[in-house]
Order: structure tokens, then sequence, then C-alpha cells
């Protein structure tokens, strides 16, 4: 008897706990409240925090989704390359030179007027400051190879570059190049790159508070009118307020999506499937790693014999590459995805797949595959160390996190002979750097030390003209001298899917979401 | 040579007689706290510099020349020698500058006095749960005594507490916040927030402890006091908190100091779980750019924290069985 009343006394403790803990708790939260058309806030979530708010350092999606809601862009980029307005209402370019006409009225988050002098020395800075500025304005045209000049009277900005460059509106489009206000500029580097700077956003939204790591929250700038008008931008209202929470797990922003405490998140992997066919989210896929196979070739490697490059392009197979992340890939057919501007789609460049034929080359050789697990752990990288074994090779598989990954093979400090390369920037432009010019040891970026004399010549063409047609037939002719020579060989995208709330609407041109389209729909 | 030792030995005794049993005990622990934190310090600083991968790049980004990569390295401090940037990282830490983040430049004790909190609550919570429920349960378990209890107690809390936190927490998740919409399924914006996260890191831990309070139990009340105690036909709440509770609860301590301990360690996982903005989701973050200054920051005073949890272990131990005091071959 005693010992039956003592557990029931423990029982009643230990429920007792139970409840004290859950008491000492407010209400339960409730679904996001983006149902007052045009007036609300619209929770955002990202598995990754800021790193830098400063627009010229950032360094990943959600620091280019938040830096791209607080400094505006002068012009922005369309499906196919189209341009079209931001900050600027109009604009003329020839490969040397790049005038743009800014709207009128345009103001700093401060109220004070936005002017050419301003944009002049934010592009300055960009210039001096951004990783990115070297496509923009070309590698011959460092330095004060290049000028920018403003002109007050009548708000134009103008950029002249010392050879020819045809890359400068691509350049100005994107989120690195948004432009920073006065007070931004005169804040520093280390204030900008921490957080919102009071007077420094040219952006349709301004910070008001900021927990690093785990929540942000934007205002809607009253009487802002400068946003780009994309081809497909949805109906409804900008949301007074952005809720940007961080989850560094995707299953927990796919669970805040499911119980109403988010309305729009991406997500890459199987927890996408949850929303598909499901009437109470509205789910967008896109483009968001663009793998290929590339190879070291420097001598003495596998990769530096055509013969091995084109039996590795014959051994693995694109469908099956693209069956390891659930099918739901785009097949590359060349090393950036068909939203591209000037993309080859001549799927008659690409070396088909033939294991018997590999087999004939392969058997043997030994490979020194490295890749990223960034994502799926490196399914993608396996299955290719997979298919490459099967053709009789000898594979030593490293699969590493994205940091040691760059290390050993993007600057060339590990050994390597071919890897899974997880292209991010999704243009032919940027994406080709990688395969022409110095190698890291000697200040380039060509990590595989590629040498194709065809690609870098029409390369160099392409980049160099701003007719469009002359651009594309140049394109053309580059991307086909590095598939015949198998210096790439494409595989697929791993999307991203982005899922929002019924009453939540955004656009995604040129295949990426862009956060300042967001719009309450009802 | 062998007098030495004994002129040692003697000269120590003689110290701890000044002291008395309670300094001596309190100089002990305070060295042994000094030592872990010297050998944290040294140990993460060294830790991190065998991660590969080079922090610069990482800052520097995808699109960076070698050019743009080594200003960084020598903004960063990354060029200077390893005893350099050793010496430069301790001299700091004595300071109190833990440093600035690679990636995010905010200076490492404001990350951290940002962070500690959220972690500070949920392992705290997370302790006092534990403690709540685990000593009645074993308890219970072991006064109970039958077959059929012994057997469910051992199969379920073997279970549970064999389950990794994080496994639980995405159960939890499902069940509680998915499917019946009783609970936020991540953040910290409401209290309770808290109590996912919390279960989470209880409900094994509770388990492994509960266990630990059974065994220790079942040899208390098997002592010849007991029985005379039970014969007395004392009331079950007096006879078991006034009479065996003070008698498991030495090793019970000693063995859930340890497990408390790992709560720490368990809200690595937790929090990256239920997105819950505490220390160990950021030092997951900074394990993956890199980020030095913030991973050493970081482990250094979740290292800190388990050693003093230890310290407080001890202290409680102290205070109710004085024996422990003279610590090993004390007398």
């Amino acid at each position: 008897m005693p010992r039956s009343r003592f557990l029931s006394g423990a029982i009643t403790v230990a429920a007792t706990s139970l409840l004290a803990s859950a008491c000492t708790t407010g209400p339960t939260g409730g679904p996001s409240s983006s149902g007052d058309k045009g007036r609300a806030t619209v929770k955002v979530g990202f598995t990754s925090d800021v790193t830098s708010f400063d627009p010229a350092k950032g360094a990943g999606s959600t620091d280019y989704a938040l830096t791209s809601l607080l400094y505006q862009p002068l012009i922005g980029q369309d499906d196919g390359g189209t341009f079209v307005a931001g900050l600027a209402d109009t604009w003329t370019s020839t490969p040397t030179k790049t005038s743009l006409t800014l709207k009128k009225g345009l103001t700093c988050s401060d109220g004070s007027a936005l002017t050419p002098s301003q944009v002049v020395a934010s592009l300055k800075r960009y210039r001096a400051h951004s990783a990115g500025a070297l496509l923009t304005f070309g590698a011959a045209n460092t330095g004060e190879k290049t000028t920018i000049t403003g002109d007050e009277a009548a708000g134009t900005v103008t950029i002249t570059t010392a050879t020819p460059w045809g890359e400068v509106l691509a350049g100005l489009s994107g989120t690195a190049a948004g432009i920073v206000c006065k007070a931004g500029l005169e804040a520093g580097a280390a204030a900008l790159a921490q957080g919102a700077v009071e007077g420094a956003a040219t952006g349709p939204y301004e910070m008001v508070t900021a927990r690093r790591g785990a929540s942000y929250e934007l205002r809607l700038r009253k009487g802002f009118k400068a946003y780009p008008r994309f081809a497909s931008m949805p109906a409804g209202e900008p949301a007074d307020r952005l809720r940007v929470q961080i989850s560094k797990n995707e299953s927990t922003l796919a669970n805040q999506l499911q119980t109403g405490a988010l309305d729009l998140a991406p997500l890459t992997g199987t927890d996408a499937t949850r929303f598909t066919g499901n009437d109470t989210f509205t789910v967008e896929s896109a483009p968001f790693i663009r793998n290929y196979i590339a190879f070291n070739q420097r001598p003495g490697r596998p990769g530096a014999d055509p013969k091995v490059r084109k039996a590795i392009a014959q051994a693995v197979s694109v469908k099956a590459f693209n069956n390891v992340f659930g099918g739901t890939g785009q097949p590359l057919t060349s090393y950036v995805d068909e939203k591209a501007a000037c993309v080859s789609t001549d799927g008659s460049l690409l070396t088909r797949t033939d294991t018997a034929a590999a087999k004939q080359v392969l058997k043997g050789v030994s490979i020194k595959l490295e890749g990223s697990n960034a994502v799926a752990g490196g399914a993608g990288n396996s299955y290719v160390a997979e298919a490459l074994r099967a053709a009789g090779a000898e594979v030593k598989l490293t699969n590493a996190d994205n940091a040691a990954w760059a290390t050993d093979v993007t600057a060339n400090q590990g050994d390597w002979d071919a890897t899974v390369f997880p292209l991010i920037s999704g243009t032919l432009a940027r994406g080709g750097t990688y395969f022409l010019g110095p190698e890291p040891a000697k200040g380039g970026l060509n990590y595989g030390a590629v040498k194709n004399a065809a690609y870098a010549e029409n390369y160099a063409a392409a980049t160099s003209t701003t007719d469009r047609n002359a651009k594309c037939a140049a394109w053309q002719k580059a991307q086909e001298a590095l598939l015949k020579a198998n210096d790439v060989i494409p595989l697929a995208t791993v999307d991203v899917h982005y899922v929002a709330r019924r009453g939540v609407a955004f656009a995604m041109p040129g295949g990426s979401l862009s956060v300042s389209t967001l719009r309450v729909t009802g | 040579m062998a007098a030495a030792p004994a002129v040692g030995t003697a000269a120590g005794t003689g110290r701890s007689a000044r002291l008395g049993p309670w300094g001596a005990f309190l100089v002990r622990r305070l060295v042994g706290l000094t030592a872990v934190a010297v050998t944290l310090v040294a140990g993460t600083f060294l830790m991190v510099q065998l991660i590969p991968g080079d922090p610069a790049r990482v800052v520097a980004g995808a699109e960076a020349t070698p050019a743009d990569v080594e200003l960084v390295r020598h903004d960063l401090g990354l060029d200077q020698p390893l005893l350099v940037r050793f010496g430069t990282y301790t001299s700091g830490l004595l300071r109190g500058d833990m440093g600035t983040s690679f990636q995010t430049q905010e200076p490492v004790a404001e990350i951290i006095g940002g962070r500690l909190p959220f972690t500070a609550e949920i392992a705290l919570l997370a302790v006092l749960v534990v403690l709540g429920l685990a000593v009645p349960i074993g308890l219970a378990a072991a006064a109970r005594g039958s077959r059929r209890t012994d057997a469910s107690f051992t199969f379920v809390t073997g279970t549970v507490g064999a389950t990794p936190e994080y496994i639980i927490g995405t159960l939890l998740v499902l069940g509680f916040a998915v499917e019946l919409g009783w609970f936020p399924a991540a953040g910290a914006e409401t209290l309770v927030s808290m109590v996912l996260p919390v279960a989470a890191l209880v409900l094994p831990a509770t388990c492994v402890m509960a266990r630990i309070v059974r065994s220790e139990a079942t040899h208390v009340l098997a002592q010849d006091y007991m029985r005379t105690a039970r014969g007395r036909r004392l009331p079950p709440l007096r006879l078991y908190a006034r009479h065996a509770l003070p008698n498991l609860l030495t090793a019970t301590l000693t063995l859930g100091g340890l497990i408390l301990a790992g709560l720490l360690g368990g809200t690595v996982v937790v929090e990256s779980v239920f997105a819950w903005p505490g220390i160990g989701q950021r030092v997951v973050e900074a394990l993956l750019v890199r980020d030095y200054p913030v991973i050493q920051g970081c482990v250094l005073i979740l290292g800190l924290l388990a050693a003093l949890l230890n310290l407080l272990v001890d202290l409680v131990l102290a205070l109710l069985d004085p024996r422990t005091l003279a610590g090993k071959g004390g007398r």
C-alpha cells in the first residue's frame, strides 16, 4: 500500500513538473497575419544568416535577399537578360560608355535627396570593394581605367571604360551594385557590414530591428517608387513589414510554413514535397546550383588527357545524376541553365553516355574526385564516383564541406583530379571566368588550368560587345569550344523551391527570387 | 632524492591544515578549474587550426581573386605565424577581448552575450525539470520493485534514453506542432516556444538519470536502516524523503553532474532543430564558415560552463557529504 501511494505521488510530481514547464509560457503562436491586403507583415525564412549587410560584400543568398531590399541597384535584369528600370529610368550602353538617367525624386531612407554624385560615390566604392566589380567593369579596366562621373543638372551617371567591355549593365543590375546613400558611405565598411546605418538605404525597405542569426524586421519606406518593373510582376501591394527569420534547418522552415509561422521560405531538399499539391501553398522552383564536372588539367593529371575527359563524360548519365536529387532538377546543356541569356541549348555539343566506350579508356585510371557536401551531403559526388568506378576507374572520393572544397579545388591547394562543381552564379560571363586566364597561384580564377584558346577568344568577344546578336553568337562559339573539348561536363541543376502561403506572391526574374517583388495579394 | 616528495607532502599537508578542509577543497577545485580553462583555451585554438578549409577564402567569397583572398587573410591576421596568433588571442582574452567574428565583424563577446541567455534559459530549465522528474521516477521504480514495473521501466528509459535529442525533437515537432498545433514548431518569440526544445533535452536525460537513481535507490532501500524505518511504519513521504533520498544523492549527483553538463552539448543539436537562437546554433554556423574567433569563444564558454556545473555539483556533494571534502587520498 505505501509503495503504490508513493508511486502515485511520484507520478503526480512528474506531471506537475511537466505542467510547470508548460505553465511558464504564454499563448500558442498563431498563423502569420498576412491576411490584410497590402498592409501586413510577411514572414520570410532562410536557412543561413546574413554575413554582411554591405551590398558590396554579400556572399550568400540571405545576404543578397536582405541587401536587395535595403539597397536598390540602378537597373534590374529580367528573363533572357533584358534590363528593366531600377533607380535609373533610362540608359544607353556602348562597349566603352554607359550612361544612366536617374528617376526623378529619388530619396534616401532619411528623406534626403539621392543625387547623381552620391550614386557615383557608391559605384566607386563598389568598384573598389566588391570582388564582382572586376566583371562589371572588365579586368582590363581596373582602377582609374574606369571613370564614373555624374551630372547633377541632367540627373545622369556616366561610366567610361578604357577598353571595350559589354558587361557593365549586367554588373550594375547585380545586388552587389546596390546604391548606398551618403550616410552609409560615411559610416564606413564595418558599420555597413554590421547592419542598418540610418539614412543609408535606397531600396524599398529599411531595417527596424536586427537580431543577428535569429530575426530581422524591415519596414516599407513610405513613398518609395523605384521598384524594378519586371515582366511578370505579381499583383497586390508590398507588405508593410517583412519579418525575416533564420532557421538553420530546412525541416524547421517547412514545419514553420505548415504551422503558419512563416509565409515564404526557400527549400532545396525533400521537405518541399510536403507542399506539392497543397492548395494553401504555391511552389515555384528555380535553379539554385548548376552542377558540372570540371578537371584539373595540369600536366600529369588524368584530366590533362582529352581522351580521359571524354571517357568520363561517357561514363556519367545526366538523368541518373538528376535522379539522385529526386529528378526535380533540369538537365544542363552548358555550365549554366537555360534561363541565362545566350546559353547553348544544342544537345549535339554534349558527349553522349557510352559506358562501354568509357571502360576502354578508364580501366585502371586513378582519379581523385573531390566535391562539396553542401547539397544533400554530397550525394551527387557519390553518384559520379560510382559511375566512374563502374567504368573501371579507381576513384578516391573526397566529400568535403564547402570551405574545405573551395580551398582544395578553387584555390587549387588540394590534391584533386576532378570535381563536381556547384556553380551558384547563373550567367555565362560570371560562371565562365573559371575556365580562362591565370591559375589561382598566379592571381586568377582558372582553378583547373584550362587552356582553351577558342573559348578564351570567344569569351573576350562576347564580353566586349553590347550588341545582343553578336554577344550571343560569340557565346555560342565559346560554349561549343568548351563542351567539345569536354573541359566541362554539364550535369543538372539542383533546384530551390520557393514555398509561399496563399496570399503572398513574388516574381523570379532570370530564374531567381527577387524579394523586393514580394506582394500581398489577399 | 627520496626525501623530497616526503617534504613536499608534509608541506602540502601543512597548508591543508592551515586552510581547513573547505579551504583546501576550494583551492583544489579552483586549481582544477584553472587547468580546465587553460586547456580549453589552448585546445580550442589549436583545434580550429586543424579544420581543413581556408577562412580567408570563405570570407572573400567565391568570386574573389587570390589577391583579394590574401588581402582578407592579412586583414584577419591569418598571415601571422601560429604562435603570434596564439599570443594575440590569449593576451586579448586576458583583457576580456575574445576577438571579432571573421564573417560579421561583430565582437565575439557581444555575440555570446546575445546568445548565451537563450541557451542558459533552456539548459537551466531542462536541468530543473530533469532533477524534478528523474529523482521521483527512479525512486518510485525502485520502491515498487515488481518485475513488471522493472521491465517497463527498463524498456522505456532504455529506449528514450538512447534516442538522440534531434530525433526526439523532430518527433515532438511533428506531433505537437505540425499535427496538433499546440506549440510553435520553432523560434523563440514566445515563452511557449520553450516547451518543445526543453522537452527534447529533458526526455533522454531524465531517462538516463532515472535509471541511475533507481539503481542507487534499490541499493539504499535494501539497507538495514531502511528496514528499521519501514518497521516503524513511517509515512511513505517521510520514509523516502528523509531516509532514502539523502543517501542516494551522492552517487546520483556525481553521475548527474556529467549528464547535465552533457545537456549543454545537447543544446547544439536542439537549437538547430528548433531554430532557437542560442550559442549552440551559432557554433554550428561558425564551424561551417571557419569563423575561428566565434568557434573559439563559444566552445570556451560552453566548456567553462560545463566545468562550473561540475564544480557546483562538487560543492553540493561536499555540503551533503563532508567526507568528499578530503578528495582523493585525503584524510
